[in-house]
Parts: C-alpha cells; sequence; structure tokens
C-alpha cells in the first residue's frame, strides 16, 4: 500500500496512474463529504469530480503532501458549498445549504443522514480515519500506511473517533 | 451486539450507501487526460521530457555503434584486453554530470559497461575487459582509447555521426513529440516496487521499440531505463546524475608516456552491404577460425569482447595491419546498426563454415524493394523472392 505522501510524488513527476490510486481510495469519503453538504447524490457526485480535478490542478502548491486527505477534503466540502450555493441562488427563497435528506429517490435515509452529519463534526484527522475504514473498507495497516502513521496511532485515533460518535449517537438515542 | 459493533455496522452501511465505482474515477480521469497540460514545477517538467524523448531512442542507437566499433578497435588495437561502450542517454549529457550502468542483450548474462559522462565527454569502461579506457568527445566526434598496460593512447575518427543535439536542443524537441504523441504510445504504469524501493514506471511503444522507465519518486530522475527493438535490448541502470567527478578524467590529452598511435576512423554515412560482407568475412576468417560467428547481436560482442584480442594475436598482425582491419570490421558493423532496411534483419551464420555456397548466412529486404538480399556462407549475394527465403 501506498502512502498518499508518495502518490502525490509520483502525480507531481508525472504519473496520472498514481493520481488514480489517490481517486480510487479517496472517492467513498469525497462523496461523504459532499453528501453531508449537498444531502444529495447526484449533486455530490459532481462536487466530487469537481474536486478532484482541483485537487488535480492545485497539486504542486500542497506542502504538506502526506496531508492529501485532509486537504482533498476541505476541497470537496468548499466544491458542496459552492454548488448548494449556486442552487441556492437559482431557487431562491430556500436559504439551507444542507436540507433534510429523507426522501429515498437520491436522498439519505434519515438516520444515515444523522451518522453522516456526525461523521463531519468530527475532528478532521478523526474524520479521515473512519471514512478510510469503515466507508472505504481499509485495514488499519492500511490506513497507517496511506497516511504514514503507526498502527499503534491510528487504532488509538480510531477508537477515540468511535467513542465520540457513540456519545452523540447515545445523545440522538435520548 | 454492543452500541460499537452496532456503530461500525452502521457505519459500514453508511458507506455501502455512498458507493464506489468506476463513474466517479473515470470521469476525473478522463478529464485530466483530455485536459491541457497542468503547469507543473520544473523538475516535473524535465521526467516528461526525458520520458517522452524518441530521441533517445535514435541517439542509443548512435552510441552503440560507436561502442560496437570500439570493441573491435580496442581489441585489434591490441590492447591485451579491452572492450569498450554504450551511450545511451544522450539527454543527460548536458547535465553537469551523470555515472551510469549499460547492459546490452538478455538480462543477466552480460558485461557491464561503465560511462562516466562530463558534459559532451565520455569514460567507458567495460567489466569483463581490465586496463583500457575509452574516451569519447561527442563534440569533436573523436575517441581516445588508453591501453595502460601497453601505455599505448589511440585517436579514432567517428565520421559521419553529425552533431549531437545539446541538451537544451533535445529537451525542445522532447515537448514537440511529447504534445504531438505521435510516435509513441506512453503507459504511465503509476508507482511499483522493485526491491524494497518504489518507482514510478513509464512505458513508451512505439511500433518497432518500447522504452522502459524507472522514475524515483523523491529526485524525480530516472534511475533506470530499458530500450528494447526487435534485434537488441539495452538497459541503463544506476543512472546518477551530478556526481563530482574529476575533469581530468575526460581529457583527450594523452598522458606524457603514453606512445600514440592513429587508427584512422569509422564513416557513419557510409552504410553498405558489400561493408557488411567484409565484415562477416573478417569475422570469421580472423576471428572465429573460418566459420561465422554464433551471433552479431551487439550484446555478444560485448560479451566475447576478449576474443577479438586473442584472435588477433594468434594472427600475427603488425600495429598498422590490425588498425586498418579493425576499421575494416567496424565500418560493417553501421549497415545493421543504422539498419536502413525495411523490417528486421535476419542472422543464421551459426556453424556455418566460410565458403560454404549452399548455406544462407543473413538475409534482409532492402528499402522499396520487392526481394529479399540473402548472402550465402560464401559470401555471395543472391536476390530471392519473399516465398523463397530460408526457413
Amino acid at each position: 500500500m501506498q502512502s498518499d505522501e508518495k502518490l502525490v510524488n509520483a502525480c507531481l513527476a508525472g504519473s496520472n496512474k498514481a493520481f488514480e490510486v489517490l481517486v480510487r481510495r479517496y472517492e467513498r469519503p469525497i462523496r461523504a463529504v459532499a453528501l453531508g453538504v449537498l444531502g444529495d447524490f447526484h449533486r455530490a457526485e459532481d462536487a466530487a469530480q469537481d474536486a478532484f480535478i482541483r485537487a488535480w490542478e492545485k497539486l504542486p502548491g500542497l506542502r504538506n503532501r502526506e496531508a492529501f486527505g485532509p486537504w482533498i477534503t476541505k476541497i470537496a466540502r468548499r466544491s458542496a458549498i459552492s454548488i448548494a450555493q449556486r442552487q441556492v441562488r437559482i431557487a431562491s427563497g430556500n436559504c439551507r445549504l444542507v436540507q433534510a435528506i429523507e426522501k429515498p429517490d437520491g436522498r439519505l435515509e434519515s438516520d444515515k443522514q444523522r451518522l453522516l452529519a456526525a461523521v463531519m463534526k468530527l475532528r478532521r484527522e478523526q474524520r479521515q480515519l473512519i471514512m478510510l475504514r469503515y466507508f472505504s473498507r481499509h485495514s488499519v495497516k492500511d490506513i497507517a500506511q496511506i497516511t504514514g502513521r503507526s498502527v499503534g496511532t491510528i487504532t488509538k485515533q480510531l477508537s477515540r473517533a468511535r467513542g465520540k460518535l457513540k456519545t452523540q449517537f447515545e445523545r440522538a438515542g435520548k | 451486539m454492543t452500541l460499537e459493533d452496532k456503530l461500525e455496522r452502521k457505519l459500514e452501511e453508511l458507506g455501502d450507501t455512498i458507493g464506489s465505482g468506476e463513474g466517479l474515477v473515470n470521469a476525473v480521469m478522463n478529464q485530466i487526460e483530455s485536459s491541457e497540460p497542468v503547469k507543473r514545477p520544473e523538475s516535473v517538467l524535465l521526467l516528461r521530457r526525458i520520458i517522452m524523448n524518441s530521441k533517445i531512442s535514435k541517439l542509443a542507437a548512435a552510441a552503440v555503434i560507436i561502442a560496437a566499433i570500439m570493441i573491435g578497435i580496442n581489441s585489434f588495437l591490441g590492447s591485451g584486453t579491452s572492450v569498450a561502450f554504450a551511450d545511451v542517454i544522450q539527454p543527460i549529457l548536458d547535465a553537469r554530470t551523470v555515472t551510469m550502468d549499460i547492459l546490452i542483450g538478455p538480462e543477466g548474462r552480460q558485461a557491464v559497461i561503465h560511462d562516466e559522462v562530463m558534459g559532451s565527454r565520455i569514460r567507458r569502461t567495460v567489466s569483463n575487459v581490465q586496463g583500457t579506457d575509452i574516451i569519447i568527445d561527442l563534440e569533436q566526434m573523436k575517441v581516445l582509447a588508453l591501453t595502460h598496460a601497453e601505455k599505448t593512447a589511440t585517436y579514432i575518427g567517428l565520421d559521419g555521426l553529425g552533431k549531437m543535439p545539446n541538451y537544451l536542443e533535445l529537451l525542445q524537441d522532447v515537448v514537440t513529440r511529447m504534445q504531438n504523441k505521435e510516435e509513441f504510445q506512453i503507459e504511465d504504469q503509476g508507482l511499483q516496487e522493485i526491491d524494497g524501493h518504489d518507482y514510478i514506471v513509464f512505458v513508451a511503444e512505439s511500433e518497432n521499440e518500447t522504452i522502459t522507465i524507472w522514475v524515483d519518486p523523491e529526485t524525480v530522475l530516472p534511475v533506470r531505463i530499458k530500450q528494447k527493438t526487435p534485434n537488441m535490448q539495452i538497459i541503463c541502470n544506476n543512472l546518477q546524475f551530478d556526481v563530482v567527478l574529476d575533469e581530468s578524467r575526460f581529457s583527450m590529452e594523452v598522458p606524457d608516456d603514453y606512445v600514440v598511435q592513429q587508427a584512422g576512423g569509422i564513416d557513419f554515412k557510409k552504410s553498405s552491404e558489400s561493408d557488411f560482407i567484409e565484415t562477416l568475412r573478417i569475422w570469421a576468417e580472423i576471428i572465429e577460425d573460418g566459420y561465422f560467428p554464433d551471433s552479431i547481436n551487439l550484446g555478444d560482442i560485448v560479451k566475447n569482447g576478449p576474443k577479438f584480442d586473442q584472435a588477433f594475436k594468434q594472427a600475427n598482425l603488425t600495429k598498422q595491419q590490425e588498425a586498418e582491419i579493425a576499421m575494416r570490421w567496424g565500418q560493417g558493423l553501421v549497415f545493421i546498426r543504422f539498419f536502413k532496411g525495411q523490417g528486421q534483419w535476419h542472422y543464421a551464420g551459426k556453424g556455418v563454415e566460410l565458403g560454404d555456397g549452399n548455406t544462407p548466412i543473413f538475409w534482409y529486404q532492402p528499402k522499396d524493394s520487392e526481394t529479399w538480399r540473402v548472402i550465402y556462407g560464401d559470401l555471395h549475394v543472391e536476390d530471392i523472392a519473399p516465398d523463397n527465403l530460408p526457413k
């Protein structure tokens, strides 16, 4: 499993294939981020695509190359907000960026929407780990290699992140 | 099921709902591939230019023949040992210094040619030949062979190769070729792990040639280049740039206590069948005891370099005779190294005795010709229709 840093270096050296690996690695997390903002699968897909293209263009400016995950997450969020704002302008009167996501057609069920919202409220490192672990289904060992951190650190951080989600879950259940 | 288990399951279900698939990946990659190249740092452009440069191959071929010819020259000059060798990566010549190992022929059984490059000059040694260094000056198109045991220094001219482009010109050319991508289809294979190291791998393929380049992702410099054509494979290994080298090692001046010899030169513009036939004759008569060589591939020539020396010693030739014959032998190699016919040439001389008029040993199709030229063991030539070619 190549680390994000190595893949970014390879992209900057001219390898499009390396970028494809990053896209595959982060497509679910990035969709999730966009979905969290837009609440709609179709627009989330557009935002995710836009985010990856922007990331590709801005890649030489990424100083901290091991932080590709949090960096593209930020880009995805901005892309999604930008799409949502355009939508708001078009459909004037509706000022909410994040709508209730309860309709089956193109929208998440409410409990999943709440869980997604809870994930999005996590600190960015924790959010990245949760998304890589459960959305992209990477093993802890893989995540350690992707992020350049130790297995022990990832295990601890994941445990803390799950603890926070659990607390939010329990609160929501009350 | 604990709350934590439930949470994990719900997270996974959420991930599945968000889903994946080729849609997003394909959309992103298609857009990237079809978009205008994004401006990258200079190092990145440099890599791209090196990778996409189809001229590498042509210059490699040019340099390889220099090397092949010098093998003969060295040996014929009675160095007691030497073989010399190849230049593969012209684009790096204008880097301040470069060192590399060159392997010609099938992997695992070649002699290693070690090159030190400083500007337009190369200092070259070969692993299976001790005691001879070759200094090549690509500006003056001249070679100086130093045989240390006998303290002889031999100048050899290399006419007709034309001006070798400098680094900048080459890069400009590469950029144009990159944009057009006419000759090569480039496949980016991404990161690959080899012997515990990660390399970016690019494969450039044309009709008759495949060039694979391994690049260090940290330095964005190539560390290994493999060039494969139907008749030859060259691997350029352990590439290192800007190594500190002593300038005096590249001097074309003869050391004080060395005796100077003139060997004449090779004309690279002259590429004729008759010269090649003369090469075959010398090969069989002088080097192989009346039989044609098993192979005329460059890699085998390098591997068998010391054999040339030995053969000349046994032939009891004068230094002047050795030099003259070496030049004639080398001149004929231009024919196969800069082959101008159609498709590939074929060699079948292994085990054939010089004088055997019934056995074809070499055949090729000249450009724009419907028939083939077939050379037999007695070195007569016939024009043969494709249907009647040797099997």
